[in-house]
């Protein structure tokens, strides 16, 4: 599908008087998609509506070309992963699986494969057939995500699936929604995991406060907030001698060194003329460059800018 | 022919409930035990009918002179009135245990998502938590009625009873089929309002007991009978009655007035799980 995945005109929920999503409009392309915010954004909102478990109080959504609420036909596309723990304590992965995909509408024979299948990939196999009770946060994780992935849909929604997982289990999740994405499947990926979900992301749907703040790549995303300086810190041999330089152009905003003296902190407003200049500054200046890093070009700084 | 939605959830609530062998045990210890006894006296008012004093040993002779005595007849499907009018608040209680906390553990526990994002309708899902209930009860109400048809029909000689009062056989199977799907539907209802299986449980005891206690403090007060139609538990008595064609003189009143009155409950029960679960949809 080379169109949008999903497309939100005008699309607002409110739960009684508390407003969960403010007239947004969105189109959210293939790939694996970020959604991004703070507690209380809308993120889960728009996940229930995507999921079809709600309905927009205004607006429209249209989720791989079809209306979601009580599609049967669309929801046998989409795998859900939900944060919420939702399992039964007395069940083994297996028969919870088995039970899932029956409910996804296949035959008990199918359900039996796609079940053995998929809990060879979430790495389950051997504790398969013990009660549920007995796992552990990381093993509910990839029950939840397994039952999610089984049926192959075409769009894997995730709402947290990284959250208190152990740096192995986010791996695997994280290896896991790459191979959903491999096999032409799209993924959106609700998390607050901010640096484990920018190396999984394509792009990413930033939400405060039930509105859209930007969508995009981390690096688009940047470039709009021509309001917030690119911060840039640089070490160099002589480092006072590089500030002198570069408060003399014009779009250095300030230069300031670490109260040891190591590092130079610049903001800067256009940071493509400043990494194309600099390397003339260092020669005028005779001062080795050892190392030079952009912290504010992360997801995290990106939503810190946004958000606050 | 593929099964329909609903029977997956069905048949996963029976296995759930089917883990726990404890209640089992205890819940069914006593609609078994009514089963056994009416039987056995079936079993010993056929044997004494036909004078079989060579196989039940002092008992059924006893029996037979008892029989001769106080010139006892007996009658299968008073019989049967009375098996379901002795088990009724067990089986209040055991469609209580399995099915009042279905919805509210659901929605505890937020599994409730996981079904209404598969190609699951609402209907398809409170069909299939209603199978489950249902099973449970038909197993400790239906199943033991059944027993009992059966076993005069196995009694009686060449299945005189089938010919004679073959009604009695739909007569038990309707009887049971309303009290289950009266209190299963019941059970759901407070299920769906409730926070807690337990608290469920209550409500489920208090919706049919204190009715019942009102109807008959009406009864008293006003002189008036036909009060206790606003009791599920006599009014479903009335209707299985009618049903088994037993004629009691305490009924005085018409049949449909308490088949209304159970219809009544039930589509109000039907409207409040409907209300409540398109609810958990507004407070997802």
């Amino acid at each position: 599908m080379s169109g949008p995945i999903i497309i939100a005109n005008g699309l607002a929920r409110w739960y009684g008087q508390v407003l969960g999503l403010n007239r947004v409009d969105l189109e959210i392309r293939g790939g694996i998609t970020g959604l991004i915010g703070p507690n209380g954004a809308g993120k889960s909102t728009l996940v229930k509506l995507v999921t079809g478990q709600i309905r927009p109080s205004t607006g429209k959504i249209a989720v791989l070309g079809q209306t979601p609420f009580a599609n049967r036909r669309l929801l046998a596309r989409i795998g859900y992963c939900p944060t919420d723990d939702a399992l039964y304590e007395d069940m083994s992965a297996r028969t919870f699986l088995e039970y899932s995909m029956r409910l996804q509408g296949l035959a008990r024979t199918d359900a039996r494969t796609t079940t053995t299948k998929v809990l060879e990939t979430v790495e389950l196999t051997d504790a398969a057939d013990r009660p549920v009770r007995g796992y552990s946060k990381g093993m509910r994780q990839r029950v939840k995500l397994a039952q999610s992935i089984a049926h192959e849909p075409e769009l894997l929604v995730a709402d947290e699936p990284l959250a208190g997982l152990d740096p192995l289990a986010r791996r695997l999740v994280g290896r896991i929604l790459q191979e959903t994405r491999a096999r032409g499947a799209h993924v959106l990926l609700s998390s607050h995991v901010l640096h484990e979900v920018e190396p999984l992301t394509d792009r990413i749907v930033l939400l405060n406060h039930g509105r859209i703040l930007g969508q995009g790549s981390v690096a688009e995303m940047r470039d709009l907030l021509v309001h917030h300086p690119r911060k840039v810190v640089v070490r160099a041999h002589r480092p006072r001698a590089l500030a002198c330089r570069l408060l003399q152009e014009e779009f250095v905003v300030s230069a300031a060194l670490d109260p040891d003296g190591a590092r130079l902190h610049v903001e800067t407003v256009d940071l493509d003329l400043f990494l194309e200049r600099l390397p003339t500054w260092v020669c005028d200046t005779s001062c080795g460059v050892l190392s030079l890093e952009s912290p504010d070009a992360s997801l995290e700084a990106v939503f810190d800018y946004m958000v606050t | 022919m593929t099964a329909p939605r609903f029977a997956p959830l069905a048949w996963a609530g029976i296995r759930l409930g089917w883990k726990r062998k404890l209640p089992l045990l205890l819940l069914y210890t006593l609609p078994v035990g009514w089963m056994l006894f009416f039987s056995a006296q079936i079993f010993m008012l056929y044997g004494a009918e036909q004078g079989m004093s060579e196989i039940g040993g002092p008992m059924m002779r006893a029996m037979i002179t008892a029989k001769r005595i106080f010139k006892i007849t007996l009658d299968v499907k008073f019989l049967i009135s009375t098996f379901f009018l002795y088990s009724r608040l067990f089986a209040v209680l055991l469609i209580a245990w399995f099915g009042c906390g279905l919805l509210c553990e659901d929605r505890r526990a937020g599994a409730h998502v996981l079904y209404f994002s598969r190609p699951l309708t609402r209907l398809d899902y409170v069909l299939g938590r209603w199978c489950t209930v249902f099973f449970y009860g038909a197993l400790g109400v239906i199943v033991p009625g059944m027993f009992i048809v059966g076993s005069a029909a196995w009694m009686s000689p060449d299945w005189q009873f089938v010919r004679d009062e073959g009604e009695a056989v739909w007569g038990t199977l309707a009887f049971g089929f309303l009290t289950v799907a009266f209190y299963s539907t019941l059970s759901l209802a407070v299920s769906a309002v409730a926070s807690k299986k337990s608290f469920a449980m209550m409500a489920m005891f208090a919706l049919v007991l204190l009715p019942h206690a009102l109807s008959r403090i009406l009864a008293r007060l006003l002189g008036e009978r036909a009060w206790r139609v606003l009791s599920p538990l006599t009014s479903l008595g009335k209707v299985g009655n009618h049903f088994l064609d037993v004629r009691q003189q305490f009924y005085q009143w018409p049949t449909w007035w308490s088949a209304a009155s159970l219809c009544a409950i039930m589509l109000v029960c039907c409207c409040v799980i409907a209300v409540r679960i398109r609810r958990w949809e507004v407070v997802a």
